[in-house]
């Protein structure tokens, strides 16, 4: 059973409901926000149990058996590979790891190699928890991100990154269940409305949860209501639980709350 | 000769787009060009209500199509695809999933059956639009598509040019959250990334990781601190770290309970009291960059 929680915008409240969900639950948590993993440092006491490098491969031409005939740029989509006169340069940064180029090599002068993308790291408190954390400068988080995703076994929370395109579609495909996270802004309600036509896309059961809850704004809850989608619980707008949020801590008083959600989604599912 | 800034954050929610439209009011004297470089999650519109003058549609990607009546059930293609995008069915014919597959074309060049075509989709729309304030580039990436990246840098090449042919000084670029390849593309040309951050723990690591990423691409920096009375330990640490690491702190900004409700009625909240913090940062940040 994996719950995954996304929202289309950032900053909404992915990270408060996946970590006090996960806690109060007894679940273990997977981030999958590898670009900006935040979960961690909510778990303080935490022993790191694992550390794991993550790569991809990408290829190296031996230059002794290359003999320039350019199949491997032509056959590369991405532009990631330059044919010289008596040189073959590659493009590590602007390969996607197909395997294109040393499959169609017709002198076998292309081999692959390991290239680092990031780090998978197990830490271990009350609950489990893994999170990718993408190398800087590294274009593409999804082959880290499918790299974290192999390590759920059994029941999981898992928290998706930001945004509507690939890195978010890759961490929830696989969910039994998505929880999007809105807050009552105009800002919200637009990328809400983004996120439920990947869900659409993707045929997931979904619902909602409203986090701080209180401004002055209707437009979520309405929108929620026309499209039926169930709202599984408010958490409210507060500078109390800003500031627990500011510390790294978990919201000990509204725990009810986080456990309602879950009952709420395991009703759904 | 105009000066691009790009407005960044790493962590989500921080107030980049806020800041980006007020900046486009304060910078529209100079001749500002506008650029949403958040394509998947947009909203710079939503407070600069752009009226759309040309839409051009984005091939960013091509996608495998098998054609089943030449297909000979082979399965070197499923053999060869590394992103687990050729299915089987279960009456042993293939298809591909199209959200999985990368256009990568191995499985078109390999095919021995000639089965698959590789099929260019339109992946999004590109708009370039009038504001009040100037012209905007902004795109919207199809729900579920790939290749953000590559549509940011279109939306920035565009912005580029008219900026070029307006004969603007400012090329404002509201960049997305991450350190990924939207915003390695945000960031491709920039005089200043300004980061906008906000006293949580959260908020100080990702600044931390974009930071990173600036330094990495070698493009100066600038830090804000919004909403900075949330938590005046972590705004002091957020100081600290930019000056033991020689980073200028152009903006302090602190929670007004008015900015949220102007917002809610879709106006850029120039009256309310913070909005005095985000100006004065502008006039620091119209200096950097010599405009």
């Amino acid at each position: 059973m994996q719950i995954a929680i996304a929202s289309g915008k950032g900053g909404t409240g992915k990270t408060t409901l996946a970590v006090n969900l996960a806690y109060f639950n007894g679940i273990d948590l997977f981030d999958l926000d590898v670009e900006e993993p935040n979960d961690y440092l909510f778990f303080k006491n935490a022993k790191e149990v694992e550390s794991e490098v993550v790569s991809r491969k990408v290829p190296v031409v031996d230059q002794s058996k290359c003999d320039y005939c350019g199949k491997c740029r032509d056959v590369c989509e991405y532009n990631a590979i330059v044919v010289l006169k008596d040189e073959t340069m590659i493009f590590p940064e602007l390969c996607h790891s197909c395997g294109a180029c040393s499959y169609f090599c017709p002198q076998e002068a292309i081999s692959e190699v390991d290239r680092p993308i990031g780090k998978i790291i197990s830490i271990k408190s009350e609950i489990n928890l893994a999170y990718g954390v993408l190398e800087v400068g590294e274009a593409s988080p999804v082959p880290l991100i499918r790299a974290v995703k192999r390590k759920i076994a059994g029941n999981a929370i898992i928290d998706a990154p930001p945004g509507t395109s690939c890195p978010m579609v890759e961490s929830i495909r696989d969910a039994d269940f998505v929880v999007l996270v809105a807050e009552p802004t105009p800002f919200s309600l637009h990328d809400l409305k983004l996120a439920v036509k990947v869900i659409d896309r993707l045929d997931l059961k979904f619902g909602a949860v409203i986090n701080k809850h209180g401004l002055p704004f209707d437009g979520v809850e309405k929108f929620c209501r026309q499209e039926k989608i169930p709202v599984l619980g408010r958490i409210p707008f507060s500078t109390e639980i800003a500031e627990r949020y500011s510390k790294g801590e978990l919201l000990f008083e509204y725990r009810d709350i986080f456990k309602e959600i879950y009952d709420g989604v395991m009703e759904l599912v | 000769m105009f000066k691009q800034l790009t407005i960044v954050s790493g962590k989500g929610g921080t107030g980049k787009t806020t800041v980006t439209a007020m900046f486009s009011v304060l910078a529209s004297k100079k001749g500002v060009v506008i650029a949403d470089g958040d394509v998947d999650a947009a909203n710079l519109h939503i407070l600069l209500k752009p009226e759309v003058i040309e839409e051009i549609p984005f091939y960013g990607s091509k996608k495998a199509i098998i054609d089943p009546d030449l297909c000979v059930s082979c399965g070197l293609c499923y053999e060869l695809c590394r992103f687990d995008a050729v299915q089987k069915k279960e009456n042993g014919e293939y298809h591909i999933d199209e959200l999985k597959c990368e256009g990568c074309a191995l499985c078109y060049n390999a095919c021995p059956a000639e089965a698959i075509e590789m099929q260019i989709v339109e992946s999004g729309k590109i708009f370039v639009s009038n504001t009040k304030y100037g012209v905007m580039v902004h795109a919207m990436l199809n729900p579920g598509e790939e290749s953000s990246g590559k549509l940011v840098s279109e939306v920035r090449e565009r912005a580029k040019k008219i900026a070029e042919m307006k004969n603007a000084k400012v090329l404002l670029l509201d960049g997305s959250p991450g350190i990924g390849c939207p915003v390695i593309a945000s960031l491709t040309g920039a005089d200043l990334a300004l980061v906008i951050t906000e006293p949580t723990l959260s908020g100080l690591r990702d600044m931390q990781r974009v930071l990173d990423l600036t330094e990495h691409f070698e493009i100066g920096s600038v830090v804000a601190i919004n909403k900075c009375d949330l938590n005046m330990d972590m705004t002091g640490k957020i100081r600290d770290f930019c000056s033991r690491n020689g980073i200028e702190v152009v903006g302090e900004i602190p929670y007004d309970p008015e900015l949220p409700a102007l917002i809610s009625q879709l106006k850029i909240p120039f009256e309310c009291g913070a909005s005095e913090h985000i100006r004065a940062m502008w006039d620091t940040i119209k200096e950097k960059l010599d405009v």
